[in-house]
């Protein structure tokens, strides 16, 4: 027997197993628990066996009305934080909705780009984009955060590939049961993990940005930076930000900026200087115009123009920050 | 093999049973009120599979792969006798991390607070005499590694205290062990594929060689050890030279040792965000030793003082065992993953090992031939587990399944149904239920009783026969199978008579359907034996004796029982289900708040752990001290009342760290909290019910009870002084690096790891990944910094400032 032969053979057997199909007296089926729900798990969709691997596909609208696919559009190479819940739910879903939106604020440096939140309905009958939109927007109208309706039969199925049922089929059949747990996860790193919504929520978001954030093969390929495409075009990026600290002798300077586009998003910072005499007359608190370009994987400030104007009207506190940048 | 022989095949073995119909309340009892003839009169369909079982899992023909027995971890010369540098990652391996000094700065109310019983002082504010260093035997345990034990109560003289850190502050340790987490691949079945498993392996073995169960490690009583652990599963592909294959997830990954049944420090308990992060080490300092003797305070006179009967006897001379109570002398313990809420996945992975501890009293049975000799050939540890595998042959963890990871391919010591050849002779059978979430029934296929000298961590005072054992995740047997009562070539299975389909709980026990899990090959006596095999284990023969009974090979009783008039304080631990997640008192697991802060040393806490979670099954695991069980349902339970009076398993009413309580039940357990203050976590052992937070908190502290005319006062002409307290976790602060033992502070992260001068952000796909450089050059990944358990990410700013409510909000939807 060949192995592909013996593989084959497995995976028939895993399916017999899978659907009942051995020839087990019908006394045996459990009769007060629900099928194993991992014995779903279906295709292979990758090079590495995923947990993704067993999310369907199904067709989904947003709360804007758009058509989206659950694995392909939702899922695929993102990070997700997944609930359930339904626009007429009285219960756990308001909680539930407010406690996402206080955390849509928290994780706002990431959600949008890195974590989406996704709320599907389990009540997608009488939840249309319409509704999930008008429910949306109660709870603050939160960027990266889609609310989703579809067939109901699918999106159940969903709800238990992504582990939020009961064994008990009665307390299962409660739409309430579900609507106070985040299941949360990065396909890319195929972490995922759940937690019930009300828990301690800074411990919630702790746990959250471990499972979403972690990096996969950090320095991909040694001596190559991600950040920007794999040439070694010196290409210089325009930037503005306030001095935060000064080190002369070092030749640095740290510099809170807004988001340099291409390069990076607003930080705070240390740039090495190409020429340390630039920092004659700049002091901290200074908002500067500067150059910036990578150069071997690190940061290096090519010119730096104060803003005296800005400066000083920042300083006078006749501008913020946020405006300044 | 045809279709049909094929189906039967599939049916047995290798398959979980499926579940009958019928429930019983009590599942673990059914079968006892049966006697062997009433089960015999049922015919006993053997779940098993035949010589056509070809095809299965890869071709494996269950029970014809050897069972291998766990390989031994080899002691390194530790600390400063040290004479090269082991360091995996290139540190200096003689520097203890965390540091031994570091712990404990009570000038600064830093730190946990020192056990109390050391230096005692009377009413006239004289010292107790035979109290203070050196006194109590401390020095064997402390020894550099364990300094919590060398420190003082509240009350100090501030000369002590800085001897006492001179002498336990420092990286001096005399044994080492080394273990690294590696990813590595492992065959379960001899022609199967190789799979991709996480494994501890020691750090004298090459690498890729770790093992399912990892290294043993065999300690001796009250000799201490340090465990340096290094973890190699790095999101980082330059680092793959610490394993021999690169991380197989991709990403870093987070571990937690929890040396399960030791008596340890916070910092070295495994609570699961004191992390042992990718690309780290850390330092686990193991006492090997049992608690502090409860304290004189409650009037409760420690078993071993210098007026008790066994004071100047063979086992209990004040010299040998200090402030100890032996009654908890540990000997069968495993250590695992405990990280916060990857446990069930670094469990499924294969990150568990037996750890096994001797005293003087076992290495005296051994030499009587009472027991095997302690480690030696026929002491064998079996960790037993389920999995779940897929078509390639790969772990089929699903992360997502919060209910308990059931699987249905069964395994001793990471091989799938093996045989174990056996003389025919006494065994000592440690069998640990290392499943994530299974419940079994162990018993011999041939109904012959096993006798067991031990449950959990500890020997019983007498052995106890029993017809099949019921264990959970986490617990062990230590049995005594005589194979003698077998002719050679007699073929004897352990087998699981516990059906269970999914992680609520077991169906039913089913005598009639076993699934067999270790062929034992009874074989020809080893020649060179003298055929002398001490006396046959039964039901009451001496193991620890109890109650400092004088025993009739010249010992003293060591087993005793937690005395009703012991118990100062009752606490209520409600198990249940909260919207899909579990709790505990209603409650969800946080790692910063204490859900209870016994007094240390105290008397005893009796602990009404209550199962009312709509008929699920938990077993409860207490971290730092096991428990004895006196009340199950209502029902005395009592350990003295005898051995038949007992209701459930007779031989889990001594001291045990797993107690299962069944779907409704509730216990009353009494508990001692000593030595050491928290934080330490009590949770369910199902290990995906404690990944989601069925866990709660203990923080212990010591009472205050200084007078405030004892301030100032002056012995010896040094000046006393008061240590306070630290302040239980109140669920917002963090946690003291000194008691963690994760060193956040940054000065002393980046002595490590050297000094970033820049931070870049990189960006791939839409993911942002933070790194610190110096001079162009990677130093460490800022994501790994902030998953150091020890504070959030906004609190990184030294380090790399993100600060977040700057960054305003990036969002692209509309």
């Amino acid at each position: 027997m060949t192995r592909s032969h013996r593989m084959a053979l497995f995976a028939a057997l895993t399916l017999m197993l899978v659907t009942g199909g051995c020839d087990a007296p019908p006394d045996e089926t459990p009769t007060d628990s629900l099928p194993s729900v991992t014995a779903e798990v279906s295709e292979v969709r990758g090079e590495r066996r995923k947990q993704s691997d067993g999310f369907s596909n199904i067709e989904l609208q947003t709360q804007f009305g758009e058509t989206v696919h659950f694995y392909e559009d939702l899922i695929r190479d993102k990070a997700v934080i997944v609930n359930f819940f339904y626009t007429t739910c009285a219960k756990a879903c308001p909680g539930t909705s407010a406690q996402l939106a206080k955390m849509n604020d928290e994780l706002a440096p990431w959600i949008g780009q890195e974590i989406t939140m996704l709320s599907l309905s389990i009540d997608p009958e009488v939840d249309d984009p319409a509704r999930m939109k008008e429910y949306w927007e109660v709870f603050g109208s939160k960027p990266g955060w889609l609310m989703l309706t579809g067939d109901e039969d699918e999106i159940n199925r969903v709800r238990r590939q992504m582990g939020v049922y009961d064994l008990d089929p009665v307390i299962d059949a409660d739409k309430t049961q579900h609507a106070g747990i985040l299941t949360f996860g990065n396909d890319r790193t195929d972490r995922w993990a759940a937690l019930p919504a009300f828990m301690h929520r800074e411990r919630m978001l702790e746990t959250i940005l471990h499972t979403t954030k972690d990096r996969v093969w950090g320095r991909l390929e040694a001596g190559k930076s991600r950040a920007t495409p794999a040439s070694n075009l010196v290409e210089a990026f325009q930037a503005r930000g306030v001095v935060r600290g000064i080190s002369a002798d070092r030749g640095q300077i740290t510099v809170e900026h807004g988001e340099i586009p291409g390069l990076m998003r607003a930080m705070t910072m240390m740039f090495s200087l190409a020429d340390p005499r630039m920092l004659g007359g700049v002091e901290v608190g200074d908002l500067i115009d500067f150059d910036v370009r990578l150069v071997d994987g690190s940061h290096e400030i090519l010119s730096v123009v104060v803003d005296r104007l800005s400066t000083s009207a920042l300083v006078n506190g006749e501008s913020s920050l946020q405006s300044s940048l | 093999m045809d279709e049909m022989n094929r189906r039967k095949a599939l049916k047995a073995g290798l398959i979980s049973s499926v579940a009958g119909l019928s429930l019983f309340s009590k599942p673990g009892y059914a079968a006892r009120g049966k006697s062997r003839k009433d089960r015999r009169e049922k015919s006993v369909e053997v779940q098993t599979l035949g010589p056509d079982g070809e095809g299965l899992f890869f071709g494996y023909v269950p029970f014809t792969q050897p069972c291998p027995r766990p390989v031994v971890a080899t002691p390194l010369e530790g600390g400063l006798n040290r004479t090269e540098n082991t360091d995996v990652f290139g540190g200096d391996s003689k520097v203890l991390m965390p540091r031994p000094a570091g712990y404990g700065d009570h000038q600064n109310r830093q730190g946990p607070s020192p056990p109390r019983s050391v230096l005692r002082f009377d009413e006239n504010h004289n010292e107790v005499p035979g109290t203070g260093i050196g006194s109590d035997g401390l020095h064997d345990v402390a020894n550099g590694i364990a300094p919590e034990y060398g420190h003082f109560g509240e009350m100090v003289r501030p000369d002590l205290l800085q001897e006492a850190q001179n002498v336990y502050g420092t990286d001096q340790h005399a044994v080492e062990f080394g273990l690294v987490i590696e990813s590595t691949k492992h065959r379960f079945v001899p022609n199967g594929p190789e799979v991709d498993v996480f494994t501890y392996r020691d750090l004298a073995a090459p690498k890729g060689s770790g093992t399912i169960p990892g290294p043993t490690i065999v300690s001796k009583y009250r000799q201490p050890a340090v465990l340096r652990c290094y973890n190699t599963l790095t999101a980082d592909r330059d680092t793959a030279e610490w394993g021999s294959q690169p991380n197989h997830t991709q990403h870093a990954h987070e571990t937690s040792i929890h040396l399960h049944g030791g008596h340890n420090t916070a910092h070295s308990d495994g609570y699961p965000d004191f992390y042992t992060l990718a690309g780290e080490s850390r330092d686990y300092w193991f006492t090997n030793c049992g608690p502090q003797q409860t304290s004189q305070r409650t009037g409760v006179a420690p078993i071993h003082g210098e007026d008790s009967p066994g004071a100047h006897e063979p086992n209990g001379t004040p010299e040998r065992d200090g402030n100890f109570d032996q009654a908890w002398i540990p000997t069968t313990l495993w250590y695992h993953d405990h990280a916060m809420d990857v446990t069930g996945f670094n469990l499924a992975s294969g990150l568990a090992g037996f750890y096994l501890v001797y005293d003087e009293r076992e290495e005296y049975l051994a030499e009587k031939r009472v027991i095997p000799e302690p480690g030696g050939k026929y002491d064998i540890a079996l960790a037993i587990r389920d999995e779940k595998f897929r078509a390639d042959g790969s772990v089929n963890y699903d992360k997502l399944d919060h209910n308990g990871y059931i699987g249905d391919v069964f395994m001793v010591n990471g091989k799938v149904q093996p045989y174990l050849e056996v003389e025919p002779r006494k065994y000592r059978l440690r069998i640990l239920a290392a499943g994530n979430a299974r419940f079994w029934e162990l018993r011999l296929s041939s109904e012959k009783p096993m006798a067991v000298i031990g449950t959990d961590s500890w020997l019983l005072p007498e052995a106890i026969e029993a017809d099949s054992v019921e264990m959970s995740s986490g617990m062990r047997h230590d049995v005594i199978v005589d194979f003698s009562d077998y002719p050679v070539g007699e073929q004897v299975y352990l087998e699981n008579i516990m059906i269970q389909t999914d992680g609520r709980k077991a169906k039913k026990v089913d005598p009639s359907r076993p699934t067999q899990l270790l062929q034992f090959r009874v074989v020809e006596p080893d020649p060179s034996w003298d055929g002398d095999d001490g006396p046959r284990i039964v039901t009451g023969t001496k193991i620890r004796g109890r109650d400092e009974e004088p025993l009739d090979d010249g010992w003293f009783g060591q087993w005793a029982q937690i005395r009703a008039d012991e118990v100062v304080n009752s606490r209520e631990f409600r198990f249940g289900r909260g919207a899909g997640a579990w709790t505990v008192n209603n409650r969800y697991f946080n790692p910063r708040r204490s859900d209870g802060n016994p007094l240390l040393g105290v008397g005893a806490e009796s602990w009404s752990i209550v199962n009312k979670a709509g008929g699920w099954w938990h077993p409860i695991h207490t971290h730092l001290e096991g428990h004895q069980v006196y009340e199950l349902d209502g029902e005395d339970v009592h350990p003295v009342l005898g051995l038949n009076d007992s209701a459930g398993k007779p031989e889990r009413r001594f001291n045990q760290d797993l107690t299962t309580l069944h779907g409704g039940e509730q216990a009353s357990i009494r508990v001692k909290l000593r030595t050491f203050t928290g934080p330490f976590v009590f949770h369910c052992h199902t290990v995906e019910h404690e990944d989601m937070r069925m866990m709660g908190v203990i923080d212990p502290q010591f009472v205050e009870d200084v007078s405030d005319e004892d301030y100032g006062l002056i012995q010896d002409g040094v000046t006393l002084e008061r240590v306070d307290a630290t302040p239980p976790l109140d669920g917002e602060h963090e946690i003291h690096a000194a008691v963690s033992g994760v060193e956040f502070e940054h000065d002393l992260y980046l002595n490590v790891k050297g000094q970033p001068d820049a931070c870049v952000m990189l960006e791939e796909n839409g993911f942002l990944y933070f790194e610190a450089k110096e001079d162009g050059d990677y130093l460490f990944d800022v994501d790994s910094v902030n998953k150091r358990g020890v504070g959030f990410l906004s609190k990184d700013g030294e380090i790399c400032d993100f600060d977040m409510g700057l960054r305003g909000n990036r969002g692209r939807t509309k």
